[in-house]
């Protein structure tokens, strides 16, 4: 094992890097890309919403990537009844002092994964919106912080339309990137089938994980990356079209726009650049536009690519 | 420490020139109002003002102008040039064209002011400032003039003491300054070599003058852009030779008509005048006309007893915008202005007296024609058909013209030659005509009256034709167009033969005869013979220059030497500069009177032989398909003579074509070697352009919205493109990293560009581009 368990030197940041990747891709076979995604998500400090089918391995992603960059993981299965204090937590008498405990929910975990976070009722939703946008959270008039990495992974189910409520624009907004796993190739199964025989816990991780501070460390490396400004004026234009795009039923907002660059910046860290691209500003176009663009799943994909055919690239 | 004068001489410059354009005013505008002048010319210092404060001083007066400046200076020069043809032909009015060069040497004396902040433009602004003095001073006498000549005297003057000073600041420096002046700065070189080779080219021309072939003297003199200096009719003009309609509307205006009218009638010499009197009659008067109108008895009308008012005028016009009449009922007059005016295609030349006799000094008017004119009367008022002689063939197309008689010309009926048809008013009987001298026409016993129009219906002989025509001299009986001064036949025969060469009888004889006077004889309708110099002819071939009338006798004498019936005939040349495009007539007046001279076909026509130069017989239209063919063989056969020429200049033009792109790319690689940029970026973003053009000559563009990354992706994907992968990584490096990032590779991007530059060249990726589509 590379990284050893609570190192008092941060290692390299390649050296994390490929640790990340290697513990994220031994959970989730063959979705190189995906992790790519994930990881460039985590980085820019953005959170993930993970549109898929049920079992394609959305909770295991989460709970590997909680376990990988060594945070308290928390999880929460949304469901009608679920109460916005079971999420931020609440205060409780406490008959020995006489005064009333604040008892932390799961939202003071690292990473959160909020379970099928359609089917929870709107004012739950809502519930998130402080704790995702400003990393804390106000319970009886009182401000709690939260952990400064806090990433929150939520997961929901296209296709179950009953007893769901859609997710509020003004929440979609505040996630980084929307993300579907999909089924895995033939090989990558049968590779899985494999691994499973003899093993009664295969989804347990190794216990490894990043020393503290490695995460934070990265993250502030990521905002570092530098955009020239014929990149961040492609970037703007881009932005802009949206808003004129008759297909568009919301344009990006300037967040959207400064998530977009954050994770571009991400991006271009993980394929060891120091300066954006416009190729990295592309290739995260499809996630970071489809979660606030308010575009069908059908048609996310080629409204988004006939936007970038619009504003030529700068050389 | 001196003062620093820079700055006032500066101003002082710009105040001179101010001064000189103030003095170009006066004497353009001459008799007009000194202050509107006074106006102009505040509104051009003004403009001028604000450029000497706009314009950034140079670093040194004695640097370089720059090319932008000096390139705005000789646009300001330009301005008048371009714009008075603009004002000639929208307007109608304008300026002389001296004038017109003096406002160009105006605007560049300005300019030059306004950029006096270097020495060279100062020193011009007060040269050239200089020069519009001393020319306004001569041309012009308004009595501001004097006052203007001495504040420029003052100011010249200070100008000159400012200078002194100034060149004194060098020498006159702080003592800190002392140890910079004694290691030496460079002292200006006085311009010897300059001055050298301007007295050079001075003396040349001078020499030239004086000395050198009266050719050359003659062309210099008609080059000088002064009022009608080149011989062509001016209208702005105001003086000299061809004096324009400006002179006659200037307050005094017989003051030159006069002097040229009393000169020539003191002249021994026959009078052209007084033949043109002779001629044409007296001028038309209204009471002369003989017509009377049958009135209603029952009309309440009554016959005036006031002459009617007279309109001469060719066409009518009638305004809109009108007051309404003091005295209803009385017109004014509305004279003519010419002996008349002729609707139709120009030039042409209308007959009015034909000479044949000649004793050596005097021509003889032909005697009146026996003979009744073949007139054949057509129906319906159409006119008379002309009953013509045998050989028509040499004639090609025909022609129509309205003559509009507004002065009577006595009994000449104004006719174009060769006519075919004929209407005068509304005269419908043939013996109201006779001959004057053959193909002149005339009313038999009565004057043709004015304001009537004579319509023609006439044949143009074709020269290409004619020289197909037998023509043979010898064959023609002698008469009195065959007459020559006993004595001078031999001498005049040899000329004629001397001139002709070896040429063919009849027409080309003709052509050649006529070629060679319109080439070495220039035309000066000027020069007359006076009491000292009674023998034109003789002047005529020393000086080899002459009016008209002495080209016409030599071509009429040599023609009938070599056994050609010739005539000496005078009458209008109608010229198409005088085409008067309101009006759509072209006025003949008294100053078109012109002689030349004709020779008679053996068929009986008179054909005009023109030897003056400027002066054109018409020719047939050519349509417009043969005009295309002959200028198509035309520059064929100049292509054949200089056939080396057009062979490389073909060869230059279609090898650009074929190898446009390499010679494009040979550029490009060129420029990046030589220029590779400030830094390594720059060098590298360069080769990325060439990248581009190469793909796009492979005709494998990159398209707009292809990111670099991909584009050049596209193409190291191939095997063996190492270094193209290489070079990928510094481009993204070189155009989207930030500055102070060192470039991935380090040591290499030197082999790397190198590497690309002559590996990835177009055909490269052509190729590439055929593997790739070999594979798919």
């Amino acid at each position: 094992m590379i990284i050893e368990k609570h190192s008092a030197h941060l290692p390299p940041m390649e050296d994390s890097l490929d640790f990340l990747r290697a513990e994220l891709n031994r959970t989730i076979k063959g979705k190189s890309e995906i992790v790519e995604m994930v990881l460039a998500c985590i980085l820019a400090r953005g959170h993930l919403l993970l549109e898929d089918l049920p079992g394609l391995g959305k909770t295991t992603l989460a709970k590997a990537l909680a376990t990988a960059v060594g945070g308290n993981f928390a999880r929460v299965q949304c469901t009608p009844d679920l109460l916005p204090g079971d999420i931020s937590g609440f205060s409780v008498f406490n008959q020995k002092n006489r005064e009333f405990d604040f008892l932390p929910g799961p939202v003071f975990a690292d990473v959160l994964l909020a379970d099928e976070i359609n089917r929870t009722t709107p004012r739950t939703q809502s519930a998130l919106l402080e704790a995702m946008a400003e990393r804390q959270v106000t319970v009886d008039n009182v401000r709690h912080t939260l952990s400064p990495t806090f990433f929150v992974i939520a997961t929901q189910n296209p296709v179950e339309h009953h007893g769901t409520y859609p997710l509020p624009e003004a929440q979609l907004d505040r996630f980084a990137m929307k993300l579907s796993l999909g089924y895995p190739g033939r090989e990558d199964e049968l590779l899985m089938l494999g691994e499973a025989i003899g093993d009664i816990n295969q989804f347990a991780n190794t216990g490894a994980t990043l020393p503290p501070g490695t995460l934070e460390s990265l993250q502030r490396s990521v905002a570092a990356i530098a955009v020239e400004p014929k990149v961040r004026g492609y970037l703007v234009d881009l932005g802009r079209i949206t808003r004129g795009d008759s297909r568009v039923a919301l344009g990006l907002s300037p967040r959207g726009l400064l998530i977009w660059q954050r994770v571009a910046q991400a991006k271009a860290f993980l394929e060891g650049r120091t300066f954006v691209i416009p190729d990295d500003i592309q290739v995260v176009a499809e996630p970071v536009l489809g979660v606030r663009l308010g575009l069908p799943n059908e048609s996310s994909r080629s409204v988004i690519a006939s936007i970038l055919q619009k504003i030529p690239v700068p050389i | 420490m001196a003062p620093d004068f820079a700055p006032l001489v500066r101003k002082n410059a710009l105040f001179l020139a101010v001064i000189s354009a103030y003095s170009v005013e006066l004497a353009a505008t001459d008799s007009s109002n000194p202050l509107l002048s006074l106006l102009w010319v505040s509104l051009w210092g003004t403009i001028a003002w604000v450029i000497f404060c706009l314009v950034p001083a140079p670093i040194s007066p004695k640097n370089n102008p720059s090319l932008k400046v000096t390139f705005l200076l000789i646009l300001s020069a330009m301005v008048p040039l371009v714009f008075e043809p603009v004002r000639r032909f929208w307007l109608g009015n304008g300026y002389p064209l001296e004038i017109v060069v003096i406002f160009s040497l105006r605007n560049l004396c300005l300019a030059c002011g306004a950029c006096s902040g270097w020495n060279l433009f100062m020193r011009m602004a007060c040269l050239i400032s200089l020069f519009l003095m001393l020319f306004t001073a001569i041309i012009n006498t308004h009595p501001f003039m004097m006052g203007v000549l001495g504040i420029y005297m003052v100011a010249g003057a200070c100008w000159l003491m400012l200078v002194y000073w100034y060149e004194l600041g060098g020498i006159l420096v702080v003592a800190e300054r002392f140890v910079d002046l004694e290691e030496g700065v460079p002292l200006e070189k006085s311009p010897t070599r300059l001055f050298l080779v301007l007295i050079l080219v001075m003396a040349v021309i001078v020499g030239m003058l004086a000395s050198g072939p009266q050719r050359a003297m003659s062309t210099l003199w008609v080059l000088l852009p002064t009022s009608g200096g080149t011989g062509e009719f001016d209208p702005f003009a105001r003086g000299g030779v061809n004096d324009g309609d400006m002179e006659v509307k200037g307050k005094n205006a017989n003051s030159t008509g006069m002097t040229e009218t009393d000169q020539f009638l003191e002249s021994p010499l026959p009078s052209l005048y007084d033949m043109v009197n002779d001629t044409f009659g007296e001028p038309f008067k209204v009471k002369d006309q003989e017509q009377s109108i049958a009135l209603n008895p029952s009309d309440k009308n009554r016959e005036s007893q006031e002459t009617p008012k007279e309109n001469l005028r060719p066409n009518r016009e009638f305004s809109t915008q009108r007051k309404s009449p003091p005295n209803p009922g009385k017109g004014k007059d509305v004279k003519a202005r010419a002996l008349f005016e002729v609707e139709g295609r120009t030039p042409l030349y209308l007959r009015a007296t034909a000479f044949d006799l000649f004793d050596g000094i005097q021509w003889n008017e032909a005697p009146f024609s026996r003979e009744p004119v073949p007139l054949e009367k057509k129906p319906e008022g159409r006119g008379f058909q002309i009953t013509k002689k045998q050989g028509w063939g040499y004639f090609a197309g025909s022609e129509k013209h309205r003559i509009k008689i507004t002065h009577s010309p006595g009994s000449l009926v104004p006719t174009s030659p060769y006519l075919t048809r004929l209407k005068v008013g509304k005269v419908d009987q043939a013996d109201f005509f006779s001959w004057a001298q053959e193909g002149i026409l005339r009313m038999a016993h009565r004057k043709t009256p004015a304001g009537i129009t004579v319509d023609c219906e006439s044949s143009l002989p074709d020269p290409k034709l004619l020289e197909l025509e037998n023509f043979n001299p010898h064959e023609v009986v002698t008469d009195a167009y065959l007459s020559l001064p006993p004595q001078w036949k031999p001498q005049w025969t040899e000329m004629a033969r001397n001139w002709i060469g070896e040429r063919q009888p009849g027409w080309p004889e003709v052509s050649a005869l006529t070629n060679h006077l319109r080439n070495h004889f220039e035309w000066d309708a000027a020069l007359r013979g006076t009491v000292d110099r009674p023998d034109s002819l003789e002047h005529f071939f020393q000086d080899q220059r002459g009016p008209d009338y002495l080209f016409a006798t030599t071509t009429t004498l040599l023609l009938r030497s070599l056994g050609y019936p010739a005539r000496l005939v005078s009458g209008f040349y109608v010229s198409p500069e005088n085409y008067d495009s309101w009006s759509g007539h072209t006025p003949v007046t008294s100053r078109d009177l012109h002689f030349w001279c004709e020779v008679r076909h053996p068929g009986g026509e008179w054909l005009i032989v023109e030897s003056t130069p400027g002066f054109f017989v018409p020719q047939p239209d050519v349509p417009l398909g043969l005009k295309v063919q002959a200028a198509f063989f035309g520059l064929m056969s100049q292509a054949w003579e200089k056939k080396i020429l057009v062979f490389l200049i073909t060869f230059i033009v279609f090898g650009i074509w074929f190898w446009w792109k390499s010679i494009q790319e040979l550029f490009w690689v060129f420029s990046v070697l030589v220029f590779p940029g400030k830094d390594e970026k720059a060098r590298i973003r360069k080769i990325v352009q060439l990248l581009e053009k190469r793909t796009q000559w492979a005709g494998h563009p990159r398209h707009g919205n292809q990111t670099l990354q991909n584009w050049l992706y596209s193409w190291a994907r191939q095997p063996g493109a190492e270094e193209l992968r290489r070079f990928s990584r510094l481009a993204q490096w070189a155009s989207y990293g930030p500055g102070n990032h060192v470039p991935p590779g380090g040591a290499q991007v030197q082999e790397t560009c190198r590497a690309i530059l002559s590996v990835w060249t177009t055909s490269r990726f052509r190729n590439e581009m055929k593997r790739i589509q070999g594979k798919d």
